[in-house]
């Protein structure tokens, strides 16, 4: 079998090794008795690096018989190496002490130098070809000794980390977390975490050594890589990329100090699901360039830390939209309870023992036709709230006539206008203009602008409708000269079940769904529902935006 | 076939006039309570009923109002509503427990939202029930009254 012959080419070349170093390797052994490094040899098999290594002298005795003895030979096999490094390996003569300086990764995430092989990060593969020089040199063991111990400590805060991000739910914690370990595990002056979204590289944080951890959140567009090649580089070819110091120039104004103090630097893209997620950069002053064992524990860290960050992100916007909901539906319970509770209470009134005179009957009536009407429009509102929340809004843009759309609201709310004693008044261009949107849905926010500008403003009720055009975007504006909002409240206006109230506000049914609803469906049609200007008696002005039709743009 | 229908019908209707003063005597000895109400439709369906009952009832249309006509008034007990502007009932409920003047009255939480965190805290503070508006008739108030209204007072 094809395997076979590969096993006793393997075993050939420890045979050769063995046979050349005397008792080398059974003193290798016997001095790494830690069993944390291996004698090994390699060869290529089909696309793949296979590696056979023994602990001990006796499975090296083992190996050199190709016996199945107590310490039989493992073979390991490493796919998809890449086949230049493969090459370099099998053209290095075995029984040649050549230094050689070749340095890369696994697949498996280990890196590999031709000192030392790690497989994992409790385990060195000495490559045999190295066999001869290490026997000999008593300070090449003391380095490798050095490195497994570095190895071994890092494997510890490797696994540390990865239990701290596995219990962690906070997003903070985990880029807290990785930028101290990495830090620690690699001697390194500053690292800074970036998120890589869709158009955006977000700096998320930055931790000096000397200093303490930053919170940056400074959004740059995409491009802004550019100006930085080893990032860049890192990026497109979705592997760690090693150099020298980042473009000091074209770096974020608020980097340039601290960069200018780095001279080395290892630039990670940080994987989720085979996408790059997230950047992480090491940098140290001192010139020492990071070496393939330290961006292999950078990357597993890095790796770890970007797939709890994005969970960790996840569980959060859960728990607000958990809490957004609850909410939602504690407010809309009560919102729908009381009218019900108003009809149902009148009723019972009426049914068990009549009200004593015509007079009330006639009132109790009434407020049970009022309430009845009042929460069929709730339930309107409500449900086309839930639907917004949902996104389950339709989409199907059109192209209409805004004018026609404005002046139509306008007559809609004239009896509200006239019971309360005022002025309603629009003003439209002479001509049709074109909006791209929903009628529908556009007479439902302009219906909410106006009645809220009469319902809210001063006796007697003065309101103007505005409709007006621009290059690119047609606007509809709704004045009041009402009481106005304190400017504390105008970003809460558009939220759900919000209601400005000062306590003389009479006129003002409703559940505070309005503006929230029109604020949704503004968006939902690509434009905008704004809140221009408003203070307190000095009335406000709110704006509809959407697009103009393209072809509009030229005319 | 009708008229024992009738029969039946009018001696279920007619009241014993004996009986119908006692209960108004009993009902109207029971004494004052507060409607404390933002909602000013809810506050009157709630004040006709309860006079129905023979409470005299008084109104109140916030929370601050609600506190001064307990100080003054010192009615047998107080329905709050929680959910109001200004002065929410449970902050009302915690200044009516604050109040040496007040403290004794009993306090009927009277509101439509069923938060769980209210419940807790208002009966935490000492409200003597948590009633959802919704699931009540007018008329129950009256009983409710009757369970924390001292007779003898």
């Amino acid at each position: 079998m094809a395997g076979e012959g590969s096993s006793e080419s393997s075993h050939a070349v420890l045979a050769r090794l063995l046979d050349r170093a005397e008792d080398g390797p059974f003193r290798i052994a016997r001095l790494l008795d830690s069993a944390a490094f291996s004698v090994a040899a390699f060869e290529r098999k089909d696309g793949d690096l296979r590696v056979i290594y023994v602990n001990d002298a006796a499975s090296v005795q083992a190996a050199v018989r190709g016996a199945d003895a107590r310490g039989r030979p493992m073979t390991e096999v490493f796919p998809n190496v890449d086949p230049s490094i493969v090459e370099r390996l099998l053209a290095t003569p075995g029984d040649q002490a050549t230094p050689i300086n070749l340095r890369g990764r696994l697949p498996s995430g280990a890196a590999w130098s031709i000192d030392a092989v790690r497989l994992g990060l409790d385990q060195i593969v000495v490559f045999a070809d190295e066999l001869g020089e290490a026997a000999t040199s008593r300070q090449h063991l003391d380095e490798l000794l050095r490195d497994a111990r570095d190895s071994a400590r890092r494997l510890q805060l490797t696994l540390d980390l990865a239990m701290a991000f596995a219990s962690s739910q906070s997003a903070r914690e985990v880029v807290q977390l990785l930028l101290n370990h990495t830090l620690d595990a690699v001697e390194a002056d500053r690292a800074t975490l970036s998120s890589l979204e869709a158009h955006e590289l977000v700096i998320e944080a930055t931790y000096a050594r000397s200093g303490e951890l930053k919170w940056v959140g400074m959004r740059y567009p995409l491009d802004y890589i550019e100006g930085q090649p080893l990032v860049k580089e890192a990026l497109a070819k979705r592997k760690p990329v090693v150099g020298g110091r980042l473009e000091v120039e074209r770096a974020a104004p608020e980097f340039r100090d601290a960069l200018s103090m780095m001279a080395q630097t290892a630039n990670l893209p940080l994987m989720v699901k085979g996408e790059a997620a997230g950047l992480l950069v090491v940098s140290r002053e001192g010139d020492v360039p990071f070496t393939a064992g330290e961006i292999g524990i950078l990357e597993l860290m890095g790796n770890a830390a970007m797939l709890a960050l994005r969970n960790a992100r996840l569980f959060e916007d859960l728990q607000l939209a958990s809490a957004a909901k609850t909410q939602f539906l504690n407010m809309a319970a009560h919102e729908l309870r009381t009218p019900v509770t108003v009809i149902s209470g009148y009723t019972s009134m009426l049914q068990t023992t009549g009200l004593d005179d015509r007079d009330g009957t006639d009132k109790a009536l009434a407020v049970i036709e009022q309430k009845a009407s009042e929460l069929a429009k709730l339930v309107d509102a409500l449900l086309v709230a839930a639907r917004v929340q949902s996104g389950s809004i339709g989409v199907d843009h059109q192209v209409f006539d805004i004018a026609e759309c404005a002046s139509q609201a306008v007559a809609r709310a004239r009896p509200f206008a006239d019971l309360a004693g005022g002025t309603l008044t629009v003003m439209l261009p002479p001509h049709p203009v074109d909006a791209v949107g929903n009628p529908e849905h556009t007479g439902r926010i302009l219906d909410n602008l106006i009645n809220n500008a009469i319902a809210y403003s001063s006796r007697p009720a003065r309101v103007e409708v505005h409709v007006a055009t621009s290059d690119r975007f047609v606007e509809v504006e709704v004045h009041d000269a009402g009481r106005g909002i304190p400017s504390s409240h105008h970003a809460a206006v558009f939220e759900e079940f919000v209601r400005v109230d000062d306590g003389a506000n009479t006129l003002a049914p409703g559940a505070g769904l309005g503006l929230y609803i029109g604020r949704r469906l503004a968006e939902s049609m690509g434009g905008q529902l704004t809140l221009v200007s408003s203070s307190p008696g000095q009335g406000s002005v709110f704006r509809l935006r959407l697009d103009r039709p393209p072809e509009n743009l030229s005319s | 076939m009708s008229a024992v229908y009738d029969g039946w019908v009018s001696r279920t209707r007619s009241i014993d006039p004996v009986l119908a003063q006692r209960a108004w005597l009993k009902a109207s000895h029971a004494g004052t309570v507060l409607v404390v109400d933002d909602d000013a439709i809810v506050a009157e369906m709630y004040r006709l009923a309860l006079t129905r009952s023979g409470y005299s009832v008084l109104v109140a249309k916030d929370g601050p109002a609600g506190l001064e006509v307990a100080a003054v008034s010192k009615p047998a007990l107080i329905f709050l509503d929680i959910r109001m502007p200004q002065m929410d009932g449970i902050e009302v409920l915690q200044r009516l427990v604050g109040e040496d003047s007040t403290r004794q009255i009993p306090v009927v939480m009277l509101s439509n939202s069923d938060d769980s965190n209210y419940v807790k805290r208002c009966l935490g503070l000492g409200a003597k029930e948590y009633v959802i508006k919704v699931n009540i008739r007018p008329a129950d108030l009256a009983t409710i009254a009757s369970r924390w209204i001292n007779p003898a007072s």
